[in-house]
Parts: structure tokens; sequence; C-alpha cells
């Protein structure tokens, strides 16, 4: 057997270019620019590592605005307030309608972040300074839900009223119903003592928000004392009445479902309490000894009756009533006290003819 | 290395999925098993010192990377670089010659000419890097650098016996020692480095004890190494050329004012390529297990056959059937590790985006990983071939072509860095295309005249 040179091959020159080809295709698919600008754009951490690609992609790109704001931003993350006015003052130049917004957005946080770690002389030169760039902020333009109440919180640090009544009239324009903005464009209403306005968003409160639905009416209660409103305080105040005992009701009907009948019943004598009319207070009357009744509280009726019994000596018909309960109880020492009691409203009266 | 050749091929005739298993093992344990337990250790410390000493992490990151200077300035600049490749070939040498007697007095020789030239100058080197630190770290850090010389010296020698297992055991207990030392009293700067040199030192001694065991001394210094007509001057330059190759990129990038900044002293950093070129590498730990056992297992084979057969007068026939059974072993090797690193690299680049996200990295090195990686699998092809160059004795190709991958990968990472992030990462990369490329045409011109070079050198050697 013979072996020829050409045989002998580990690899052949063909194959070492076909390598340079494959690895060459494989490294120009890996071309990471787009990937990486994507990532530089989206990410929201590790700021030093993106801001040391954000400087060398500058370097290379210096007109480019994104880049240079993404890298404002970044800096800002890093605590670098210098670098981020500075970039901030680069971008100034030929900036259109929202980047100026956004310039403004940012040298406002970066001086705020300046004033939380400055000494009491700068802290105070500083704040006219952000109130100015509160107000120069355009928040017709569009922000984030997280911008949003941001601004809301910082122009209420600075009580800025007016400003972030603005801001929040701006969001309820997209989002009418918004509970939340109502309410924080009432507060500021209340502060700018705006009544008649407040008395609008209230009413808009009160057909939205039926969880604290209670709350909004007994603002509006006050609002219309305040400003003499004496039908429309008399208005609230009977709907707060309805509501109360709707609500009451409701927490009746809950206790009964958990088998806790005494706290049901207690629930209906603090109705008896609360209501000034005499129909209304034999109602929640009745109603307490009726569920006291069905499910067997012999003892704690009478104690109920007892405590009730002199608001009803000059109506016979209740008297008879409770006497009756004291009989079919078997309290007739009870009974005997009532009946004492009202001979001796009849000798008094007596007396006085 | 030879005996371990056969150790691997009588495993791996069982031909049961768990001696396969056993034999990469063993031979990812055997290449690349030091260095993955140093760094893994050295990450553990990291971990610990945040977690349980509940430190910002500043003076573990300093000591991560003092630690990491140390082992590339004493693995480029003294052992691993210039000495280390000559003194196997001297031992390899006195071996051959049956003149083992001498080979414990050159050990201790080369220690000393290591540690003897390794103090000035490493304790210049932590001065000028280290100005301001205290004067206890300096000598700390000056005598890891020495420790870590002597342990790469003898850790040359002490895996040419047959004590693989118990080398293993060396890396583990002493780096087991550092986790531990840094458990109970890594709290400051000075403590780990303390530690780290007290782990390390057990790892010397404990090599020194194999060393002494196996070698019967029968004179104490021997410096024949170091004479002019015996020292490999080609194989000590193939040696820094490559490590400095290899070190190169990361160096530009530490110090390059885009990419690198100081971290402690005049010792820099860069955040920007140190993670992801550290996952590259630990990416291609099974590719090298593969090399190393085809190297040493089936390469060697032939390669013995044939120089057995030039030296002791066989016939031509035989002796061309060898090197064809050469070449095709060498053909089959490399395309098995190609293939079977970049099968590895498409399943990593499936999952890394899930892997860097679980284990907390920035996405943001992606681009840069997937770079890195297919340049650390042509690092892997590089290396695998002055392995071969090694074992045939072509020196000076070695030489060169390090040269060439050091020049190359200096200058390509430098221009690199200069193009924008888009581009970290290639200058490595393509360097090493290229010197992976060239190593291949050397290695295809080394084996069709491999007859006829070896003939002559017989011929003027005898």
């Amino acid at each position: 057997m013979t072996f020829n040179q050409s045989k002998i091959k580990v690899i052949t020159y063909t194959e070492i270019i076909g390598l340079i080809i494959i690895f060459s295709t494989i490294l120009y698919l890996l071309y990471p620019k787009a990937m990486l600008e994507n990532q530089i754009l989206s990410e929201s951490s590790n700021y030093d590592l993106t801001s040391r690609y954000l400087k060398n992609m500058l370097r290379l790109d210096p007109s480019n605005r994104v880049l240079m704001f993404t890298l404002a931003k970044t800096a800002l993350k890093q605590n670098k307030i210098d670098l981020t006015l500075r970039l901030t003052h680069l971008l100034q130049e030929n900036a259109s309608k929202n980047e100026k917004n956004t310039i403004l957005q940012l040298q406002y946080r970066a001086y705020k972040q300046e004033y939380l770690y400055a000494a009491k002389e700068r802290k105070r030169a500083l704040l006219p300074q952000l109130k100015e760039l509160q107000n120069k902020i355009d928040f017709s333009l569009p922000l984030t839900q997280e911008e949003q109440h941001y601004w809301l919180h910082e122009m209420l640090w600075l009580q800025n009223y007016h400003h972030a009544l603005l801001l929040v009239d701006q969001v309820l324009k997209n989002k009418p119903k918004s509970i939340y903005w109502l309410s924080q464009k009432y507060e500021l209403l209340s502060r700018l003592h705006r009544t008649k306005e407040m008395q609008k968003t209230i009413k808009t409160l009160l057909k939205i928000d039926k969880k604290d639905h209670l709350y909004w009416l007994r603002q509006a209660y006050y609002l219309a004392l305040q400003n003499h409103n004496t039908k429309e305080a008399a208005y609230y105040q009977d709907q707060l009445k309805t509501l109360h005992q709707t609500q009451n009701l409701s927490r009746i009907q809950k206790k009964i479902e958990q088998g806790l009948y005494l706290q049901a019943a207690d629930i209906y004598m603090q109705l008896y309490t609360q209501s000034h009319q005499k129909e209304q207070k034999i109602r929640w009357l009745k109603e307490a000894l009726a569920l006291l009744q069905q499910y067997g509280f012999v003892n704690e009726r009478t104690k109920i009756l007892k405590s009730v019994e002199d608001d009803f000596l000059d109506d016979p018909q209740m008297v008879t009533f409770i006497l009756k309960i004291y009989l079919e109880s078997d309290k007739l020492e009870d009974a005997v006290a009532l009946s004492k009691k009202l001979l001796d409203k009849t000798k008094l009266n007596g007396e006085e003819e | 290395m030879a005996g371990i050749g056969f150790e691997l091929r009588k495993a791996f005739k069982e031909k049961s999925l768990f001696s396969l298993v056993h034999v990469y093992g063993y031979s990812a344990l055997l290449s690349a098993g030091p260095w993955v337990i140093s760094i893994i250790a050295i990450l553990i410390v990291g971990l610990i010192e945040i977690i349980h000493f509940q430190s910002d992490g500043g003076h573990v990151v300093r000591f991560q990377i003092i630690v990491t200077y140390a082992f590339a300035l004493a693995a480029t600049l003294i052992t691993s670089g210039v000495l280390q490749l000559p003194f196997t070939r001297y031992i390899a040498d006195l071996i051959y010659a049956k003149r083992e007697s001498e080979v414990l007095g050159t050990y201790f020789g080369s220690l000393f000419i290591v540690l003897g030239i390794g103090l000035p100058l490493f304790s210049a080197i932590t001065y000028y890097l280290l100005p301001d630190t205290l004067m206890i770290n300096q000598i700390l850090i000056t005598s890891i650098f020495l420790v870590l010389s002597s342990i790469w010296l003898s850790n040359t020698l002490v895996s040419s016996l047959k004590y693989y297992k118990e080398i293993i055991w060396g890396y583990l207990i002493s780096y087991i020692t550092i986790i531990a030392g840094a458990y109970f009293f890594g709290n400051s700067l000075t403590s780990l480095l303390v530690v780290f040199f007290f782990g390390n030192s057990i790892l010397l001694l404990f090599m020194m004890t194999l060393i002494i065991k196996h070698y019967k001394p029968k004179q104490f210094l021997y410096f024949h190494f170091f004479n002019k007509q015996r020292f490999y001057f080609s194989l000590g330059f193939a040696g820094l050329f490559y490590n400095l190759g290899t070190w190169i990129d990361k160096f530009i990038f530490w110090y390059h004012p885009l990419t690198g900044e100081a971290i402690i002293g005049r010792i820099h950093a860069s955040i920007v390529y140190d993670i992801p070129v550290f996952l590259a590498y630990l990416s291609i730990v099974p590719g090298m297990a593969i090399f190393f056992f085809r190297l040493e297992a089936d390469f060697a084979e032939k390669y013995d056959l044939f120089y057995s057969n030039v030296r002791e007068g066989g016939t031509l026939e035989v002796i061309e059937q060898y090197r064809y059974e050469m070449a095709e072993v060498l053909r089959d090797s490399i395309r098995e590790l190609l293939i079977f690193q970049a099968i590895l690299d498409i399943i990593l680049f499936l999952f890394a985006p899930r892997l860097f996200s679980l284990l907390h990295i920035p996405q943001l090195y992606l681009g840069l990983f997937y770079i890195l990686t297919v340049g650390a699998m042509l690092q892997l092809g590089f290396m695998s071939v002055l392995a071969i160059f090694y074992y045939l004795d072509r020196r000076k190709k070695a030489m060169w072509l390090s040269l060439f991958f050091f020049i190359t990968n200096g200058l390509f990472t430098w221009y690199s860095i200069q193009l924008g992030p888009s581009m970290y990462g290639y200058g490595y990369t393509l360097s090493l295309l290229l010197s992976f490329s060239l190593s291949l045409i050397l290695l295809q011109k080394t084996m069709e005249s491999l007859d006829y070079e070896t003939y002559m050198h017989y011929s003027i050697s005898s």
C-alpha cells in the first residue's frame, strides 16, 4: 500500500476558504448595532453600563438626538446632574415643541435631585427655579401615567395649585370619569376657594363614585352649608339619612346571614335612637323585637322593651303592645312596674288638671 | 501528559454511557479544571461577601480584580508565558534521556529563578499599580504573584506525573479553604488577600510534596535549563506571545479611556468587556475536553507509532501509513471539535437571553457575548493547532503564529474600539479567525512534508 502526498489532508484549502466564509457570515449576521440601540433605548437598569455605551455611540454620531436624550435620562438616573444639564442645554438648540418639554422636565428633575442634597441656602435659591420650570412645562403634551402622578405630587409639594389644576384638567380631558383625578381636582379647587367649580365637581363625583358616595354626600352637605344654601343643604341631609338607613339595613342583613342576631337587633336599635319620627322609631323597635322573637331571645326582647317603655307612656296602643309581650314572656314583674308607671302618670295628670 | 492518554483510552474502551461521561468529564477537569475551579471559587467568595457580610461589594470587586491581574500578569510575564513550554520540553528531554535524577534539581533551580526574578519585578509592578495601597496589601499582592507563578511551574511538572486525581483534589481543597476562609474572616480586602495567599500556598506545598515524592534528587539545585544552548528560546517566546495575545484585548479594554476605568490605584477594569469575555471562555470548556481527549488518547498513539518507526528503521510504507493515520486523527479531531462547539454555541445562543435574565446579567451584554463566544471557539481551535505543533516539535511555527495572534489581536481590538460599541469583540474574533486559518494552512503544509522534515532533523541530529 502506498500513500501519495495528495492523500495526506488535515484540511484542504477549499475547506479553509469555506471556514473563513462561514465564520465571516456568522460574524456579519451577529453584528449587533440594531440590537444594541434597541436595548439601550429600553434599558431601565444598569445605568453605568448603558451610559458608557451611549457615550461611545454619541462619539461616533454626535448629532443623534435620540441617543443624547437617552444619555441625559441615564445620567439623571446615575445622579450625574451636571452631565444631564449640559446635555439638555445642548439639546435646546433646534428643539421641537415636544423636545423642549422633555428638556424642561429633565432640567426640573435634575434640579430637584440637586435640591435634595443641597445645603440650606442653595435649597432656598433652587425653590423659585423649580417653580418656574414647573410653570413652563406644557401639560397639554402627552405624559405617561407615572409622569402625571409625579408632576401632580411635585406641584402639590411646591403648593403650585394653579398649575396643578391645569395638569389635572388636562388629564381629565382624556379620563373624564377618573375618580382619582376628579377628587384631586376637588381638593385643588377647595385650596383655591373656587366654590362654584367645587359644586360642579362634587356633583360629578356623586354620580360616579359609588364606593365613597357617603363621603361625597357629606362634603356636598358641608359645602352647601358653607355657601348658606339651605335648600340644597336640606336635600343632601335627606340623602344622607336615606343612604345611612340603606347602609344599616344591608349591615343587618349581613349579620343575620352570619347568625349574629343580637348584633343585628342592636343595629335596629341604633336606627331607633337616630330616628326622630315616632312612626319610624316604632318600626325599628318592632323589627328588632320580631327578629329576637324569631330566634328565641326572650330575655333580650324584654330588656329592650324596658329600655324604651318610657318613650311610649303616652301611647296606649304601644303600652298595650309592650304589656302583652311582658305577659307572653312571663315577665309579670316588668308588667306590674309598667302598670305602676302608668298609674303614677295618670295620677300626676289628674292633680295637674 | 502521555500517560493520561493510555488511561483515557482504557476507560473509553468500556463503551458505556458512564465511561463516556467519565472520560469527557475527566478530560474537562484535566484540561480546564484548575482555572474553572479558581474562577468559580473567586465568584463564590464574592457572593459570600455580599450575602454573609452584607458588604456593598466594594472590597470584593477590588479583590476580584487584583486576583485577575495576578493571574494575568503571573501567567503572561514569567511562568506560563516564558517558562512553561521550555521547562516542559526540558523535563521531557531529561526523562527521555533517562536523567530523571536531574528533574527535581531543575525544578528547584527554576523555582529559584522564578522567585529571584519575580520578587523585584512583581514588587515594582505592585508598587506601580497600587501606590497608595497599604504596605501590608502591597506585600500580600506581591506574594500572591509569586505563589501563583510557582504554582504554574509546579503544575507543569506535576501534570507529567500520574497524579491526575490528586491534582484536581489539590485544587479543590485549596479553593474550598479559600471559600471557607472568606466566609469566616473575609470582611476586608486585607483579610481576603491573606486567605487567598494561604489557600494557594497550601496548593503549592501539596504539589511540591507530590514532586518530591516522585523524583529522587541527585543534586538539590540545577541551572542547566537556563544555559543558552539548552534553553528553548523559541518555545519561551511562543508561550510569551500566546499569553500576551490572550490578554492583550483585555488590557486594551481595561486601559482604553472609552471602555475602561480605574478601580483601585492604577488597576483598571472594563464594565463593558469583562463579564461577556469571562462567560465566553466558560463556553469552551466542553470543547477543550473533547480535544484534550483526542490529542492525548488518539493522536498521541499514532504519533508514538510514527516516530518509533522513524527511529527504529520502519519501512517507508509503514511510516507513510502512520503519517496518514496521524493526519486522519487530526482531521477528525478538528472537525469534531468545530462541529461540537458550534452545536453548543447555537444552544447557548438560544438560551442566553433567558439565562442572562435568570443570573441578573444585563441583556446589553448579549451582542458582545455572541461575538466573543465565536471568538473563544476560534481560540479553542487555534490553541489546539498550537498544541499539535508543540507535539510535532514545530516550535518556530508556533512562535510566529503566536506573535501573529498577539499583534493582530492588539491592533484589531484597538481599532474595533475606535469603530464604536457595535464593533466591540470583533477585533479579538477576527484576529483569531485569521490566526486559526493561518495555523491550519501551516499544519497542512507541516503534515505534507513531515517525512522529509523528520528525516532531515534526525539525520542532522545523528
